[in-house]
């Protein structure tokens, strides 16, 4: 049990940014955040047991990840608006904490079956990858990806 | 403007770094930001209804009253316990394994019956007590609007506990369909 504990620390603390990311898209606030974050911490230690190391850690923890985060019901709060301008992604001067946080309320946003589809594809995940993630067709990945780019789009060129 | 550039500021996000340590800690139920509350919740009705089993022959006359009042209300109690331990079961372990749309789909069957279970033990439950506890009473007038009263408070807490069940299933029908 101890062995295992410790393996699963070390996989956990080599891949957290997965858990920040996908806690900072699905929760407003920074509380909210942090009780996201500990309870996909949780329940990855309870699914390690499991994990057959058939798909690529990240993957399984990007799965039980945004299976959490969707699987705790909250009662529906006012949707995220997006009042201040884009930062300016080619200005170098724009600190990377400002457009950190621009891209996650940009992504909040966005519905929460959308933000999951886009935040594999941001992480680099191929369409078929996605697919087999969320069990939806390769194709059906493809129209609906498109479409998230668009709202992504107009969010981006609202400034210009 | 490409959509892809944002590709680099998602990959450079979530730079803070929690040590090995205060992962651990984040396994353990007693850190836990809802199981704890939830599980102190839990062992309080837990103690309090058995409490009432041990106490309710002698405290409320249960010896005065015929078997099979007695018996309905032991089930009862114990079938709320049940309920409430499947209910603290479903939260310490929603559906997180499969894809995503198969998760979605789980969670809103799992939630469909613990509703029905749910809404069920708390109805045999409330009839329990005041089957026991109205039985061989000589009614008054103001004992039956105070009765009545009951009933109504009663069948009203049902139906927005059921609403309030239904809603949160429908999320998940929701969300599922959405994908």
């Amino acid at each position: 049990m101890i062995f295992m504990e410790k393996i699963f620390l070390e996989t956990i603390g080599a891949h957290q940014r997965i858990i920040f990311k996908v806690s900072r898209m699905y929760r407003n606030t920074p509380e909210d955040q942090q009780d996201l974050f500990q309870e996909i911490v949780y329940q990855l230690w309870r699914a390690f047991p499991g994990f057959r190391h058939e798909s690529k850690v990240t993957t399984w923890m990007y799965r039980i990840a945004l299976n959490t985060a969707m699987a705790s019901y909250r009662k529906q709060k006012p949707p995220v608006s997006l009042s201040e301008h884009p930062p300016d992604l080619a200005d170098a001067s724009e600190s990377t904490s400002e457009r950190e946080e621009w891209l996650f309320r940009a992504l909040r946003t966005l519905g929460e079956s959308e933000r999951a589809l886009i935040s594999l594809y941001l992480e680099d995940y191929s369409y078929a990858e996605i697919a087999s993630l969320t069990g939806i067709s390769e194709n059906y990945v493809g129209v609906k990806l498109s479409r998230i780019k668009e709202k992504l789009k107009t969010l981006l060129t609202s400034k210009n | 403007m490409n959509i892809d550039d944002l590709k680099s500021d998602w990959h450079r996000a979530g730079n803070e770094s929690l040590s090995e340590k205060e992962l651990a800690m984040m396994t353990r139920v007693r850190n836990h930001p809802t199981l704890r509350k939830l599980r102190i919740k839990f062992i309080t009705e837990i103690v309090a209804l058995i409490a009432l089993l041990l106490l309710y022959y002698d405290g409320f006359d249960g010896a005065q009253k015929p078997l099979p009042i007695n018996i309905i209300l032991i089930m009862s109690i114990l079938l709320y316990i049940i309920n409430n331990a499947l209910g603290y079961f479903q939260i310490q372990n929603p559906s997180v394994n499969g894809n995503i749309r198969v998760a979605l789909a789980k969670q809103a069957r799992s939630l469909q019956r613990l509703a029905v279970l749910s809404l069920t033990s708390s109805v045999v439950y409330a009839t329990a007590l005041m089957i026991f506890f109205t039985y061989q009473m000589v009614f008054t007038q103001r004992k039956y609007i105070i009765l009545s009263a009951l009933i109504v408070s009663s069948i009203l807490l049902f139906y927005y506990s059921w609403i309030s069940w239904q809603r949160k299933i429908a999320h998940f029908r929701r969300l599922e369909a959405d994908f």
